[in-house]
């Protein structure tokens, strides 16, 4: 009874966010170019960054046309064939691999999604604004834009019910957060102290309140590498071993996996408690990482993963069932127990 | 160089040495680090000191040796190449070796080989990178005339260094690009111990080889012609610098990624407080190399809780230092 009422309650706070239909249109009106010309619903759309892709991947994958780069063969089992065939157009995502508009104009995409932090960008303009196709500009920075952008989306696209899903599920997963904080402070908890290692030697990190470490506060835990300043938005920053020494993190998170299979064999590393403890851990990346690198909706499963880790008593989650159920629904893929291994990190 | 001023750059070595095995940004007090060499003296069981023990062999002391053994071996083969090429703006990089070295890292990386195979490739493109130089360079000069080496040079290098933008370009954002950006940039934190006890003999043994070589580069920096009047055989001369000081700096870069501007300035220091006999230019620039590596690394490691890649470290000291001996350099060189 109780567990129905709960329920109950956060369906209502579901909605809290939720924008009304006229809300959504206002919101496209100001955060939209040449969008009069889309008069029905549009059937081709290219998302201009990853970011974009993946939420509109999750959202209608059937209407991606064109994608940002190479699919990594790590993606590719785990993708839509449509998907996989799509060609590679370019994007706006740093290191200069901009659109290739002639490209684009074959492809003729009926709607563009374009970040909304490049909305003012001029190069962007230029090449986007010459073809004249109807643009949209929105927003995956935190795990709220993706709510609203799905709901957005879901209404261009018209999607609403399958965003209506997604969103339900992202809602779920950012209360949690608050609850597992909630959860800390009335118990008197201390947090765990987490260090994320990336980079082929594990040296590579993100400070404390980074968008790419983003998860680790959301799951009422703490990133050990405070910086004077706030890191730039690409991150990676260096750190030296014994400085991370210094730190004796409760926790380490590990974005390669060249770095996993070697951190226990390692005589400095093995000087860490958490290595000693065994509290190392390979962040899941298939088909895209539930972590950050790239940020992506995945990142509603990673929360629920990192929670589990972080203070298994918490919430009591079976991860592979949680895993299970989040493919199902945000991939239209039934995970067996082979590919779940394969996921976790369990084999290889 | 006389007896006196090369005791004096060693023991000014020693002092570095010692300074960064007990600088670190996991502190320990004085006379932990007492207790702990008397002990490693005496041959005590070191399970007591488990932390400061592993801190020494595995982090400090391969950073260090590998601190030597770089500094010593780009600076003696800028050096080299200075008096080889006649040209104060030579520097190791002049044939392209560190173009070809950054290539192969890059490419093994974009594969996701395994470390040896990664260091391997490193190597071997870097060795590839001169041989290229040296073949356009046969092409147009049998005799390899110095101006047509530098264009060899300068051709290898751009060739192996769009090659790696095109790496750069297509590897993975996530994961690959930063390793390779990282790489480029150099850092003494990518000494591994096993990779060490590998390169340190023969490097050792190449920097030996180019210090004594100092009487035939004499004779070659006074032009061609003079040295063949002196019965030097120039070609064998320079094939010979070239390939130990290829050598040579090929590894370093499969220790540590590219560091440039050593093998630029520190022979010009050398040369500024030892004078223009390559004799003592060369050992004077292994030794000032090294004790200026181990310097900007122990700045790199300490100066905050991040580690700054040495490549811009030695650039940040190092341009204030050449324009310094900038004066001095063009009137003794």
């Amino acid at each position: 009874m109780l567990k129905k009422i709960l329920i109950s309650l956060l369906v209502c706070l579901n909605f809290a966010f939720a924008m009304s239909s006229s809300e959504i249109d206002q919101f496209i009106s100001q955060n939209s170019r040449d969008f009069e010309i889309l008069t029905k619903e549009p059937t081709r759309v290219y998302a201009s960054n990853p970011t974009l892709l993946y939420l509109l991947y999750a959202l209608a994958p059937e209407k991606i046309s064109g994608v940002n780069f190479e699919w990594n063969d790590y993606e590719r089992p785990y993708l839509k064939d449509y998907v996989l065939t799509q060609p590679v157009v370019g994007g706006f995502f740093g290191q200069g691999k901009i659109p290739n508009v002639e490209m684009l104009l074959r492809l003729d995409p009926e709607l563009i999604l374009v970040n909304a932090s490049s909305k003012n960008v001029k190069k962007m303009t230029e090449i986007f604004g010459s073809i004249k196709k109807p643009m949209l500009y929105l927003s995956g920075t935190s795990l709220e834009d993706y709510l609203k952008s799905w709901q957005i989306l879901g209404k261009v696209l018209n999607r609403e019910q399958r965003a209506k899903e997604l969103i339900d599920y992202a809602q779920n997963s950012i209360n949690l957060s608050g609850k597992i904080n909630e959860y800390l402070k009335t118990n008197n908890i201390k947090k765990l102290r987490i260090y994320y290692a990336q980079g082929s030697d594990g040296l590579s990190t993100e400070c404390e309140g980074s968008q790419h470490a983003i998860l680790i506060p959301l799951s009422g835990a703490e990133v050990v590498h405070k910086c004077e300043k706030e890191s730039s938005a690409y991150g990676h920053v260096k750190v030296s071993f014994e400085q991370v020494l210094k730190y004796q993190p409760d926790m380490i998170l590990v974005y390669e996996r060249d770095f996993y299979d070697k951190i226990y064999s390692d005589p400095k590393w093995a000087l860490l408690d958490a290595v000693k403890n065994k509290k190392v851990y390979y962040i899941p990346r298939e088909p895209f990482s539930w972590f950050d690198r790239p940020p992506s909706f995945m990142r509603f499963l990673g929360i629920k993963w990192l929670i589990n880790l972080a203070y298994p008593e918490a919430f009591k989650f079976d991860i592979e069932s949680e895993a299970r159920e989040f493919y199902k629904l945000f991939l239209g893929l039934e995970l067996n127990d082979e590919h779940i291994g394969k996921i976790l990190g369990k084999s290889k | 160089m006389s007896k006196k001023s090369f005791l004096l750059l060693l023991s000014l070595l020693i002092l570095f040495i010692f300074g960064s095995l007990l600088l670190g940004k996991y502190g320990f007090s004085a006379s932990e680090y007492i207790r702990y060499f008397v002990a490693v003296l005496k041959g005590e069981n070191l399970e007591d000191y488990k932390i400061i023990h592993t801190l020494v062999t595995e982090i400090r002391l391969p950073r260090i040796i590998a601190c030597l053994l770089i500094g010593a071996s780009l600076a003696i083969s800028g050096a080299a190449y200075q008096a080889m090429f006649v040209n104060p703006l030579v520097s190791p990089s002049i044939l392209g070796v560190l173009s070809g070295a950054g290539f192969g890292a890059a490419l093994g990386m974009f594969f996701r080989l395994n470390e040896v195979l990664i260091q391997l490739s490193t190597f071997v493109f870097g060795f590839l990178a001169v041989i290229f130089a040296l073949l356009i360079s046969a092409l147009y000069s049998r005799s390899g005339s110095v101006i047509v080496l530098v264009l060899g040079g300068v051709i290898s290098g751009s060739l192996f260094t769009s090659l790696l933008s095109v790496l750069k370009y297509a590897a993975d954002p996530n994961d690959t690009l930063p390793n390779i950006t990282y790489f480029l940039m150099g850092s003494l934190g990518f000494a591994s111990k096993s990779f060490m006890e590998l390169s340190i003999l023969p490097m050792f043994i190449g920097v030996l080889l180019l210090a004594f070589s100092g009487k035939y580069l004499n004779a070659l920096s006074l032009g061609e012609e003079e040295a063949k009047s002196l019965g030097i055989n120039v070609f064998k001369v320079k094939i010979f610098v070239i390939l130990v000081a290829t050598f040579v700096s090929a590894l370093s870069v499969t220790i540590a990624g590219i560091i440039g501007w050593i093998g630029l300035i520190t022979p010009h220091i050398a040369r500024f407080v030892y004078g223009a006999d390559n004799r003592s230019v060369l050992t004077a620039s292994a030794l000032i190399g090294a004790i200026f590596l181990l310097f900007c690394d122990s700045f790199s490691r300490l100066i905050f809780t991040f580690e700054i890649p040495i490549g811009i470290v030695t650039s940040l000291f190092g341009i204030p230092m050449f324009i310094l001996v900038l004066r001095r350099a063009k009137k003794s060189f």
